[in-house]
């Protein structure tokens, strides 16, 4: 390997002028910045807008579109009801179930029952089991019913199923400790309701 | 003002007299490495050792060894002994109901196990062990078997390290399919353990499934008393 | 002048070997591949509560035996370890079962058995204990260690996990012991 002959030779003595003044003066004739970048303008106009609705759009389609996981709570007051997806829920009762006779329940835990009244709409609803969230603490609790030994009876459903076209209301139990005081949060979720979730209050 | 440039120009040319000394010693330097003398004497210890190692022709695959029933097989990391191949009418501990209206059969293989592995391992195999009990392959049958216990028939999942269990392998054959004193040919799996290290960083996959070893023995037909 | 002489034979080595340290320094510091996923540990003792994230748990009893039954009826001979424990969730209950349950003996890894009433993948309530057992069948070379239990949810990477010491050799072998069933903690 051997290294090539400088490119540039050195340049000749005299010719000191050249450093610097590479640009021809400034005429009226040559061409305006707007028009020597005429095609990158075009291309940025065209491509800018597009990426922002495109991010953009994906975005909104995963935190308000039909489809987005429920995160933004509608609050109804209490003995309130609420539309949602074309069907209307509520209002919720609730109260603590004191006579615990022949189900399966440990000292120390009390049972909440909370029914919502569902009004599915012509289209039917359909929804997952309802939750309980304790306003004070946020903790959650899930639905129990063959652990404290309550039979499956499909007249107190779980969870909103799209079939159905009536009026039903879902029968929702809860355990939850003893100590654990109200107010709460029964939470109702609904299918395809771009990004929220009925939040009742409820103090049984 | 011209001395200015006078001076200028003088500054330009030394240093461009400097460049193409420095520039001429650097070349005079690297041509005294012999270059050519380097690559043709790394190119003959290149061959010299290939030579030594027996040439640059690839080498011939083994052929998969052949098994004797009861004979100990490891590959992928499991230890294996094929103990038979049955024939039933009814379930058994197997994991396959055999419907009787249809004339189904079960064809059973008993295998004992020992996972060598350090972590438990998935016995039926999957995406990440192509290589477990789960792929062991007989009378050219392609399902995947069902795997239970031969002690109790419940279902087998996990594979604890070095826990020696005796296993069911299950597949649902038609009437006609097998009969007894069949000669059937059992396939044994062997793979290669590799840590995962990028999106599956941490996750140990068996990889690379092929034919560790292959037995041959006979059906023998098993009626419920 | 000796400084000269000094700066440009004595400094470039007296700098390469403060870097070589420096990097065997961080080589040795350096934690290992995966450390950044590692799980939270609680300890816990026997009979005592202790509580991770999203759970929490009380080993209630650990025995050693040559065969386990439970109350369905199912048994399997073996060198097995029974743990009975009491376990709750703590903030949801929403993807909170009892999902890990490993022992670490040396450098093995066992994990609970799926077989019998085994408390593997129960589904836990939040602030109401809910009890079973949890046993490992272990190879017969196992009990002269000592174990680790991990107790963790469905994903232990960056939650929290509870690990329990146990001393295997001071374990004795009882002949049989049954599986609790699944219920609540009375």
């Amino acid at each position: 390997m051997t290294i090539p002959e400088p490119l540039f030779p050195a340049p000749p003595a005299g010719s000191a002028d050249s450093a610097g003044d590479a640009t021809h003066p400034a005429s009226a004739k040559s061409p305006s910045w707007w028009r020597r970048n005429r095609l990158g303008l075009v291309v940025s106009a065209v491509l800018l807008p597009a990426t922002v609705f495109a991010v953009g759009w994906e975005n909104w389609h995963l935190m308000y579109d039909f489809g987005a996981r429920p995160v933004d709570p509608i609050i109804v007051a209490e003995d309130d009801s609420a539309e949602l997806v074309g069907a209307s829920f509520g209002p919720v009762r609730s109260a603590v179930i004191e006579d615990l006779s022949g189900l399966d329940v440990p000292d120390g835990a009390k049972v909440i029952a909370a029914a919502v009244p569902v009004d599915p709409g012509p289209k039917g609803v359909s929804c997952r089991r309802p939750t309980l969230t304790q306003q004070s603490s946020g903790r959650q609790w899930a639905l129990m019913r063959s652990e404290i030994g309550v039979p499956y009876n499909p007249d107190e459903p779980e969870f909103c199923s799209a079939d159905e076209l009536g009026d039903y209301e879902l029968i929702a139990p809860f355990v939850i400790p003893e100590d654990a005081e109200g107010p709460f949060w029964l939470d109702v979720w609904p299918q395809d309701s771009g990004g929220t979730f009925l939040r009742f209050s409820i103090d049984p | 003002m011209g001395e200015e440039k006078a001076s200028g120009a003088a500054a330009a040319r030394a240093n461009a007299s400097a460049r193409a000394k420095v520039l001429g010693w650097a070349r005079r330097t690297v041509d005294l490495v012999p270059t050519g003398w380097l690559i043709t004497g790394a190119g003959a210890v290149l061959l010299a050792t290939t030579a030594a190692f027996g040439g640059l022709a690839t080498v011939p695959v083994a052929p998969a060894p052949e098994l004797a029933a009861g004979e100990v097989y490891t590959g992928s990391d499991l230890e294996v002994t094929v103990l038979g191949v049955e024939l039933r009418d009814d379930q058994g501990n197997s994991a396959i109901y055999p419907d009787p209206d249809s004339g189904e059969k079960v064809l059973v293989v008993t295998v004992d196990v020992t996972n060598r592995f350090e972590k438990p391992r998935s016995a039926s195999g999957g995406e990440f062990d192509e290589g477990s009990v789960g792929a062991i392959r007989v009378g050219g049958l392609e399902d995947d078997p069902l795997l239970s216990y031969a002690e109790d028939g419940g279902t087998a999942t996990t594979l604890q390290p070095d826990v020696p269990v005796r296993l069911l392998l299950a597949w649902r054959v038609g009437t006609d399919d097998f009969h007894d004193g069949d000669a059937v040919t059992l396939t044994l799996p062997a793979s290669t353990h590799r840590v995962g290290d990028s999106l599956l960083r941490g996750t140990d996959l068996w990889e690379d499934p092929h034919v560790g070893a292959t037995m041959t023995t006979t059906v023998e037909q098993v009626s419920a008393p | 002048m000796m400084s000269g002489v000094v700066r440009s034979k004595v400094v470039p080595w007296v700098l390469t070997a403060a870097l070589l340290v420096g990097a065997w320094a961080i080589v040795k510091v350096t934690l290992p591949v995966g450390s950044a996923q590692e799980p939270f540990v609680t300890a816990a003792t026997l009979d005592e509560t202790a509580s991770a994230r999203n759970l929490v748990v009380t080993v209630t009893d650990v025995h050693a035996a040559r065969a386990v039954t439970d109350d369905a009826g199912w048994s399997a001979d073996g060198a097995w370890l029974v743990i009975d424990l009491d376990a709750a969730a703590q903030v949801t209950q929403q993807g909170a079962s009892l999902r890990t349950a490993t022992l670490v003996v040396g450098n093995r890894t066992f994990s609970a058995t799926e077989r019998g009433t085994t408390f593997l993948d129960q589904a836990l309530v939040t602030g109401v204990p809910r009890s079973g057992s949890l046993a490992f069948q272990l190879p017969d070379d196992a009990w002269t260690e000592h174990g680790t239990l991990r107790l963790g949810l469905a994903n232990p990477v960056l939650d929290g996990v509870i690990e329990m010491r146990i001393d295997l050799a001071d374990l004795p072998f009882e002949r049989e012991v049954s599986l609790q069933e699944n219920g609540w903690a009375r």
